[in-house]
């Protein structure tokens, strides 16, 4: 029952708000020993026609060299197999070690299974799973809400938080489980005092790193989902010129389903008193030589319903103030100047932007 | 019968009685036995520990469980003194010339803190009680405990116990001697409550005002109670004053309370009626934080008693409680829960030395959780009803001879989740789980003896009858395999009435009690407890929604095994008594959780259980100073609480099968309690309390997956601990009488909670950031300074 997961944590927050004058957070000592390295597996293919990658490390061990890194595995020989005995082989990319790269299109309805054989003779296997049936993504319904809070100086601010929802059909045989990501671009114009000649710039950006939206369509009533929010972001100068919204739905599998809202739970292990004791999360990854053995990660097999979805001042009927002023005393940023320093920034127009 | 109650009301409580037994003349032998029975003014009930005192020659005694008492003088003129704690001072001056069989009323009292150095006597003596592993705590003791926004209050006090503890600041509910908080068995004035707390868990239930005390059996349980493993709170209401009407009540920072009393019929019944509400919202107001600025919280309960004397052996009387929690964060999220109960007693004397009584209560808990946002405007509701009833007899045959026999009823039905849309917008779709019924019946018996001055034996056996019925679908699944969606073989359907599964449990309860003296004694115990209803949570502590469940098919009862034994000792004539105890407990069938096991709105919730065992131990010292102006208290205990859980065909393990510790395992714990009379009318206490930090589970590697970067990889359950925890408390209460008012009193108590600012951790999190190792956070909620301030009244 993940639809309540994260409301019970909201009852629980506000039980603590009734003391937050009191609450504080600090930073303590606690004698973490280290972990040994496990082999991770980050796989996914789709039916849609693409380049699709398979990334291979080791997980982070924390305590040992850089936290942060995982170490690539390099050399190893990938490949995904289908249910009608199809090879499909991918090779290693030569611009990221460790990871594995083929284009192809997967078809709804069959059946994969990765195979992965490591330089030190490890055979790794996913469980086989089925490609479930596309669900396409309908529409996109767009809620302003106005939210004050206070700021460090003390005064009341107000900020407005965009509120993105979607809606799908849902196939009424097999039930679906979704999972959504997110992506944005949004046009940018330099401007700055005296400004001789200016550019625009086309900046693409991530919107949900470290977030997951997922639901279990049992739990809906009827063929078509109604405005499910999937994001929550804030309507600021970004929206100034044109902002495009990349939405990919994901159909996946029910195991699929199960092991990103296992990782969701697992983000939001607060350690309080009222969380589940967390766990180890398990993927679809097996060692057929030593099943006991643990393999982080999952290898997805989804179908992909992907829209485009346009956001400007006209569609949100509110003027958003552009970050690049040509009026002196206002706040100047590099990039007024020069837009393309921006990380993910390009100066093409794409070619499906809206004149 | 005759002669308890024309005492009843000739009997002036303050003034000397005068009772001449036998002749002068006649009188040959050295001592002579004056023998009787104490019994409450209110309710009839033989009444225990009553200290019977001959001070000019140092002699006495303490009236027994079924109130009788046996003390040996010689013959002549004596001053006796008659007193327990919480009831009038009674005085007889008597002649002895013969045997002679005084019997003895006593009047309760409302306490009084301002008039009297108050001290604890005889009625909680350690050494006197007949089992070990027995607490009792007056109102006025819990007034000297630690108080959250100075409100007093049961749990809060209980804490202060040795073996009793809890997971933590704001945990809803108690461990006891390392059980879980749903194995304590918990009533209110005998009605049994699954929720004992307000305010998800900062605040208990229990109306202080109302209250005369409470006791706790966390070692030898007598028989007459069962059905939770580890302990039994029983708070007991008191009566309303029979002859004048009084009005209590106190204003709070956090809440305020009004309680009102007096006769329905002057002498022969009384109500008392009680009321409590929070006004919390203030402090979510006060916040920087706009979403709390936007959320509500509030509590409140009622509560009403009506006792009577229906004729001079006959008394009977109920009372009804309701309890209300809500809560809504920001406009998102929205919990409610609500305890009702209702209880009705009869108690029918039957000569000097029967009492027979009837007891029937009925009870709902029910918690609602509402998604008050988007698409999926939902409500959740999970509600437990219950139907009790208990008949026992009581016949003391001697002063040491008693015994009790009785048989208990106890019907719950159980709707383990429904969930609704809340408007036709909502996508929801409904869901409710089958309603789940258990009838359990039980019988038993238990009869107290003396051998001798020496020992006290007390032997129990309690037998108890569980079914479960339909309607009602039980999955099977295939032998050697997890029970999951993947394993189910078959189905069986049942009719309405039709058993689903039958348990059966015969529960031993044995006490000794070896005298050393006046002023030693050895305690042991041995006590088998079974539970046919566990709540259904793998948090560290239960949130207000979890579901309670039935033992059924799948799911068999646990139970448990309870050892004690213990050395008890007074010092200079009971101003000072110690112990030292020590315990163990084996507790088989223990459920335990799978990982990210999914526990609400699971038709198959046996799929989720893991079953283990447990075990724990430990060793307490307690001291009191419990008279005089300096008094002080501490106890301190060593102990551990463990699981395991064993890999099999059936079901995996938890950390390779080993023994692990439980989320409130603290091996050491102490608490001290200094309380100073400065004056009748000014008082202080200070509080301390230490314990090891509790279990929690680190995270070790982590791994990146698609946008999700840095997941979490877990150590072995429990594998480290949050920082120790220790807290110092402080109060000071000061008393007034009105000169133009005669009968008003007021005080003014002010408390400071966590005096130096302790940063205690609530929770503690794991953070990586950007090329750094992975670092530890703990959020302390109470983690600063709560002074408070509570103005009481009474008229």
């Amino acid at each position: 029952m993940n639809l309540f997961l994260p409301n019970i944590k909201k009852f629980l927050l506000l039980g603590l708000g009734v003391f937050l004058f009191s609450a504080c957070i600090d930073e303590i000592r606690l004698d973490i020993d280290a972990d040994q390295a496990k082999i991770t597996v980050d796989g996914f293919i789709s039916d849609s026609l693409r380049v699709h990658s398979i990334s291979l490390s080791n997980s982070s061990v924390f305590g040992v060299g850089n936290d942060n890194i995982q170490p690539p595995i390099s050399g190893a020989s990938v490949g995904i197999r289908d249910g009608v005995g199809n090879f499909f082989s991918f090779e290693e990319s030569t611009e990221a070690e460790g990871t594995y790269e083929r284009l192809m299109a997967g078809d709804v309805g069959q059946t994969y299974q990765l195979e992965v054989s490591l330089p030190d003779g490890t055979e790794i296997r996913s469980k086989p799973i089925i490609m479930p049936r596309r669900n396409e993504l309908m529409g996109i319904d767009f809620e302003q809400i106005e939210r004050t809070f206070i700021n460090t100086a003390g005064n009341v601010s107000t900020t407005v938080e965009l509120i993105v929802k979607i809606d799908s059909e849902l196939d009424s045989q097999d039930r679906p489980f979704f999972r959504w990501r997110t992506g944005g671009q949004f046009e940018f114009h330099e401007n700055y005092p005296m400004a001789l000649s200016t550019k625009w710039c086309y900046i693409s950006e991530t919107l949900d790193f470290n977030q997951l939206e997922l639901l279990d369509a049992r739990e809906i009533e009827g063929n078509e989902l109604r405005k499910k929010k999937i994001l929550s972001m804030a309507l600021d100068s970004r929206f100034a010129w044109q902002y495009c919204f990349h939405i990919r739905q994901f159909s996946i599998s029910e195991e699929e389903y199960t092991y990103w809202s296992n990782i969701q739970e697992i983000l939001n292990t607060g350690g309080s008193l009222f969380d589940p004791p967390p766990g180890t999360v398990k993927g679809n990854l097996f060692n057929p030589a030593d099943e006991n053995e643990q393999i982080l990660g999952f290898f997805s097999v989804a179908s992909v319903s992907y829209k485009r979805y346009f956001c400007n001042p006209d569609i949100l009927n509110r003027f958003i103030d552009p970050k690049c002023s040509a009026i002196p005393f206002r706040p100047q940023f590099p990039e007024c100047r020069d837009c393309s320093i921006v990380l993910g920034s390009e100066l093409e127009k794409p070619d499906y932007w809206i004149p | 019968m005759g002669l308890y109650f024309p005492l009843l009301h000739s009997q002036t409580q303050d003034s000397v009685q005068y009772q001449t037994f036998g002749q002068e003349e006649s009188a040959t032998a050295e001592e002579y036995k004056l023998s009787g029975t104490v019994i409450n003014a209110n309710t009839g009930q033989g009444l225990t520990g009553v200290a019977i005192a001959v001070e000019a020659i140092s002699k006495g005694s303490f009236s027994k469980s079924t109130g009788r008492y046996n003390l040996k003088l010689p013959p002549g003129k004596h001053f006796i003194k008659v007193s327990l704690f919480g009831y009038q001072k009674r005085y007889f001056e008597i002649k002895l010339y013969a045997d002679g069989n005084l019997p003895i009323v006593m009047v309760p009292v409302e306490f009084e803190m301002d008039e009297v150095v108050i001290e604890d006597e005889s009625a909680s003596s350690q050494v006197k009680r007949e089992i070990g592993g027995l607490e009792r705590m007056s109102v006025l003791q819990m007034e000297r405990k630690a108080r959250l926004l100075g409100e007093t209050d049961v749990l809060r006090s209980l804490q202060s116990l040795s073996g009793v503890s809890s997971v933590g600041e704001g945990a809803s509910g108690f461990n006891v001697r390392g059980g879980n908080a749903d194995e304590n068995l918990i009533l209110q004035d005998g009605a049994l409550i699954y929720n004992p707390t307000h305010a998800l868990g900062f605040y208990s239930l229990f109306h202080p005002d109302l209250l005369s005390e409470f006791q706790l059996y966390k070692g030898g349980v007598p028989a007459k109670y069962g059905g939770r493993l580890s302990s039994v709170l029983d708070v007991k209401l008191r009566e309303g004053d029979k002859e004048k009407f009084n009005t209590k009540g106190g204003l709070g920072i956090a809440s305020s309370r009004l309680s009102l009393e007096g006769p329905i019929k002057k002498g022969k019944s009384s109500f008392l009626i009680g009321a409590r509400a929070s006004y919390l919202d203030w402090i979510l107001q006060s916040s920087r934080n706009i979403d709390l600025k936007k959320s509500e919280a509030f509590f409140y309960d009622i509560t009403a008693k009506i006792d009577a004397q229906l004729t001079p052996s006959t008394f009977a009387g109920f009372s009804l409680f309701t309890s209300y929690d809500d809560f809504q964060f920001a406009e998102e999220v929205k919990l409610d829960y609500e305890t009702y109960t209702g209880r009705a007693y009869v108690r029918q004397l039957i000569g000097k030395k029967n009492s027979l009584n009837l007891d029937a209560s009925v009870g709902r808990y029910v918690s609602s959780l509402f998604d008050v946002q988007g698409n999926t405007q939902s409500v959740f509701e999970t509600k437990i009803d219950y139907l009790r009833f208990r008949l026992n007899d009581l016949i003391s045959f001697t002063e040491n001879h008693s015994f009790t026999f009785g048989i208990e009823g106890d019907y719950s039905q159980v709707s383990p989740g429904t969930l609704n849309p809340l408007n036709s917008e909502s996508q929801i779709l409904p869901k409710e789980l089958p309603i789940e019924k258990g009838l359990t019946l039980s019988a038993y018996a238990e009869e107290k003896f003396a051998i001798g001055d020496w020992l006290n034996v007390s032997l129990g056996i309690r037998y108890s009858q569980f079914r479960n019925f339909g309607p009602g679908r039980v999955y099977l699944y295939e032998e050697e395999l997890p029970k999951s969606s993947f394993s189910v073989r078959d189905s069986l359907i049942f009719g309405e009435g039709e058993e689903i599964a039958s348990y059966s449990a015969l529960e031993p309860r044995i006490s000794l009690k070896l005298n050393m003296g006046e002023n030693k004694a050895i305690k042991m115990g041995y006590h088998r407890s079974y539970q046919f209803i566990s709540q259904i949570s793998n948090t560290a502590s239960a949130a207000p929604i979890a579901i309670w469940q039935l033992s059924n098919y799948h799911i068999e009862p646990n139970f448990a095994d309870n050892y004690s034994i213990g050395y008890f000792q007074e010092f200079l004539d009971g101003k000072i008594e110690s112990s030292v105890e020590a315990f163990y407990r084996d507790i088989h069938r223990l459920i335990e959780y799978k990982d990210f096991a999914n526990l609400l709105l699971n038709e198959s919730v046996e799929t989720e259980l893991l079953v283990g065992q447990g075990r724990s131990y430990g060793i307490e010292f307690y001291f009191n100073k419990k008279s005089g102006k300096h008094q002080f208290e501490g106890n301190y205990t060593y102990s551990r609480t463990q699981r395991q859980v064993e890999e099999n065909a059936e079901q995996g393990g938890i950390n390779d099968g080993a023994w692990y510790p439980s989320n409130f395992d603290k091996p050491h714990i102490l608490n001290f309690n200094y309380f100073y009379q400065i004056n009748p009318r000014n008082n202080i206490s200070v509080n301390f309390t230490y314990s090891t930090g509790r279990p929690t589970t680190a995270p070790v590697s982590s791994f990146r997956n698609s946008n999700i970067l840095n997941i979490p990889v877990y150590s072995d359950r429990n594998g480290f601990r949050i920082p120790d925890y220790h807290r110092l408390d402080f109060a000071y209460t000061t008393s007034f009488r009105s000169k133009r008012i005669k009968r008003w009193k007021s005080s003014w108590t002010f408390t400071v909670y966590n005096l130096y600012g302790r940063r205690n951790a609530y929770s503690v999190f794991f953070q990586q950031r950007p090329s750094q190792r992975v670092t530890a956070f703990r959020i302390a909620v109470l983690g600063t300074v709560f002074p408070a301030i509570t103005y009481n009244f009474s008229f």
